[in-house]
């Protein structure tokens, strides 16, 4: 099933290196997708989304910082990883970023390892997928993968 | 160009080919009139449905991938829609609720700003679709045959 996104928006996410695995939603984005969280929609800021508050852990800094995120993530057990291998017992997740101003990023999009070495995303308000290798999703909104993060594996193997 | 009936056409940009553009008699703003895939044959379609939806695919392709919803308010598009005439955008945004169906994107806001605060029961909760609904009835309520055919 093709997404529904404009190919331009996601110009290495080419036929046979994804797949759609969920419908279009605003329930949760692509942090909370990570976190394995599909009933908040995670960003540092006040408000609502339809009804529900915007989730940011307590005690994490409210600024779009990849280390504000990193520390997001750690607040369900996430820590530093070197890289995005497959590492047998560990759930990896990806951090995108893009440079808003010389030296300063700005996160963007995380990305989850799943057991096999594939990775999933939720594409803002559009689907979930799963794709091959973590800069599929690599594009002009999502900049690039900057930081890694793991933790240990808990749920079945087959996710 | 020979004046087709005077329905109103919630026709999406998509299925509009063959524009014309026509001043209709003294009236101030411009009808166009377009072959419409949706309806297979000539349907007048409001200048006012045209100018929105240009901003609101704009604005989606612009916002779409975004987990941010900063980002998505602090578009330029939106918030073009959402500083237009509120007796003119409210029904618009209904007509666009409308044809999102279950996918709708991030118009709870918008309308609850532009109606003055008037916003679905709290029992509704989180769920996107019947908030969806919500508005959506409560447009046909206030709007009815502006909102365009069922």
């Amino acid at each position: 099933m093709a997404g529904s996104w404009d190919p331009n928006d996601l110009p290495r996410l080419t036929a046979g290196v994804y797949a759609v695995t969920s419908c279009e939603t605003t329930q949760y984005n692509c942090i909370a997708w990570a976190a394995t969280d599909i009933l908040n929609w995670w960003e540092p800021v006040d408000g609502t989304m339809f009804g529900r508050p915007i989730f940011w852990p307590p005690g994490v800094p409210r600024n779009y910082s990849v280390a504000a995120y990193a520390a997001a993530l750690a607040t369900v057990g996430y820590v530093e990883s070197g890289n995005g291998l497959l590492e047998p017992g560990w759930e990896k997740v990806a951090l995108f970023a893009v440079e808003t101003s010389p030296g300063v990023f700005e996160a963007t999009h995380a990305a989850r390892q799943l057991s096999g070495g594939t990775w999933t995303s939720k594409l803002g308000y559009l689907e979930d997928i799963i794709h091959m290798n973590v800069t599929d999703v690599c594009c002009p909104a999502y900049g690039t993968v900057v930081r890694f993060l793991k933790r240990v594996r808990t749920r079945p193997m087959c996710d | 160009m020979e004046q087709q009936s005077t329905q109103i056409a919630r026709v999406p940009l998509t299925h509009i080919s063959n524009v014309a553009i026509v001043q209709s008699g003294s009236e101030a703003e411009t009808i166009v009139y377009a072959n419409s895939a949706w309806y297979g044959e000539q349907a007048v379609v409001e200048k006012d449905w045209i100018e929105f939806s240009a901003l609101v695919s704009a604005w989606k392709r612009e916002t779409r991938l975004s987990s941010s919803l900063r980002n998505v308010f602090a578009s330029a598009y939106y918030k073009s829609i959402t500083t237009m005439d509120p007796d003119k955008v409210v029904p618009l945004i209904i007509r666009q609720l409308i044809l999102e169906g279950s996918s709708p994107y991030h118009w709870f806001s918008a309308l609850v700003a532009l109606t003055n605060g008037n916003s679905p029961p709290p029992a509704l909760g989180g769920n996107v679709r019947d908030i969806s609904r919500w508005w959506i009835e409560w447009g046909r309520a206030r709007y009815g045959r502006q909102l365009g055919p069922e």
